[in-house]
């Protein structure tokens, strides 16, 4: 009779075990890259190709798409002279993106050079599968020497660091995620705190004493205390400081440098970064 | 089965991941990942379905947030709910698929949040609602046509379909 009941219900038994292992996960925090990352390395793996060929098809599907709508109004041309402006619209739209893309690189070339640390550049193929989390999937893993808890940086400014690592792809977490934290500085003032994503795609300096002197326009920059980020890097800007309300902080709103959502190139520092002495900023 | 499910969860990460760079909003991205959990729960009533959820649910953790076992645990559980509504109601058709769709995403999105920050970041919580309502409602329109494409998918493998008797469950071919 047991067994009949265990056989009937053999379905939800066997979610229910697998409902426990996963709740296991999260309450163990197992984070990205620790114990269990071998199934989703190969995860990562399989997925990296059809990545890269989304990747490329987007870069050159925006061409085509600002092709078409140029040529709606044109609707009394013969298909021909249609098609053949088709063609040499595309043609354009790849030398400019070409042009772009050359500037690009030659920027991250002058941060590479300015950063005096090991790094290497990596293409954006991937986002966040859930669409609301902030992480990005780029090309580039173990086999390019990367590893998680490395600083991933734009020629705008930090972007973010990676916690997962396959042999050819990598995950970043955005400096705009609710679970990122990094440390910086008021560059004016010198008054340290602690940069944490929010969720509507801003930032927040966190634990900056009431007293302190933060004002919108303010820059922030790293402080390279917590072993990551490389000192002096630019986070974002101040945009606004709010000094009511209960609590011993102060709220501080601050605009990301880097635009996340049109990253195409990051660059990834492969070096540990030198420690900074702890006296200079105060807070 | 494995074999359809393992190819189509594949294909739903891969749009799912790169979606977001061809729409202006990432949250108009579809949670495709759930669909697939729904339909495995309505109509797939083998021992083997829950670990086809959570092997979906922990692929989809390789890809979106900084801890593991938020999707595996939505992924598991929506496939346990629509299993349960499956055996308990005769509404299993695509307008209740597509309802469980909308209920998952909402408590994928908000659940796996508080779960995340570890209950801390709860003030938050609503400037996320906006955007969890939306992919939910995005998710929620596009499920329907999504069954009917595995259903074909299924029809064209000549792979069978369960459905329950009085006596239990029998399966048919498609």
């Amino acid at each position: 009779m047991k067994n009949y009941f265990l056989w009937r219900n053999r379905v939800p038994i066997t979610g229910a075990i697998l409902l426990l292992i996963s709740a296991h996960f999260l309450w163990s925090g197992v984070l990205p890259d620790q114990r269990v990352a071998r199934p989703r390395g190969v995860v990562m793996e399989a997925l990296a190709p059809f990545q890269t060929a989304g990747a490329r098809l987007t870069e050159g599907g925006s061409g085509i798409i600002h092709d078409y709508f140029d040529l709606v109004g044109v609707q009394r041309e013969n298909t021909r002279l249609r098609a053949e402006l088709a063609r040499e619209e595309t043609q354009r739209a790849r030398l400019a993106e070409l042009e772009v893309e050359n500037l690009h690189l030659s920027d991250m070339l002058e941060l590479k050079q300015a950063l005096a640390l090991r790094s290497s550049a990596a293409n954006v193929i991937g986002a966040d599968a859930s669409g609301l989390a902030r992480t990005l999937v780029v090309e580039g893993g173990s086999a390019q020497g990367f590893e998680a808890g490395m600083a991933v940086l734009s020629t705008e400014g930090v972007v973010g660091r990676v916690i997962a690592v396959g042999p050819s792809s990598a995950r970043v977490l955005l400096i705009n995620d609710h679970n990122s934290a990094l440390d910086a500085f008021d560059q004016r003032s010198r008054v340290r705190g602690i940069i944490a994503g929010v969720v509507d795609d801003g930032l927040t300096m966190k634990y900056v004493d009431r007293s302190e002197d933060v004002k919108s326009g303010d820059t922030i920059v790293t402080s390279g205390l917590d072993g990551i980020f490389p000192r002096g890097l630019l986070v974002g800007e101040v945009t606004s400081v709010v000094r009511e309300g209960p609590g011993l902080f102060l709220t501080v709103n601050v605009a990301p440098a880097a635009d996340f959502r049109r990253l195409e190139q990051v660059l990834v520092v492969t070096q540990r970064i030198p420690q900074p002495p702890p006296a200079e900023p105060k807070g | 089965m494995v074999g359809l499910f393992a190819a189509l969860t594949l294909v739903a990460l891969a749009i799912q991941t790169t979606a977001s760079r061809w729409l202006p909003l990432s949250a108009l991205v579809p949670d495709l990942v759930l669909v697939l959990a729904v339909d495995l729960g309505l109509r797939h009533r083998r021992a083997l379905a829950p670990i086809i959820a959570f092997a979906m649910g922990y692929a989809m953790d390789a890809f979106s947030g900084s801890q593991l076992g938020v999707n595996t645990f939505a992924v598991t559980l929506t496939y346990l709910v629509a299993y349960e509504v499956g055996v308990h109601s005769s509404a299993s058709g695509p307008e209740a698929g597509a309802v469980l769709v909308f209920v998952a995403v909402l408590i994928q999105s908000l659940g796996g949040f508080l779960i995340s920050t570890q209950f801390r970041a709860g003030g938050q919580l609503g400037a996320l609602v906006p955007a969890a309502l939306l992919q939910a409602t995005v998710t929620a329109v596009i499920a329907p046509p999504i069954f009917g494409l595995i259903a074909a998918l299924r029809r064209m493998l000549g792979l069978s379909q369960e459905r329950r008797t009085r006596g239990g469950w029998v399966s048919r071919g498609v």
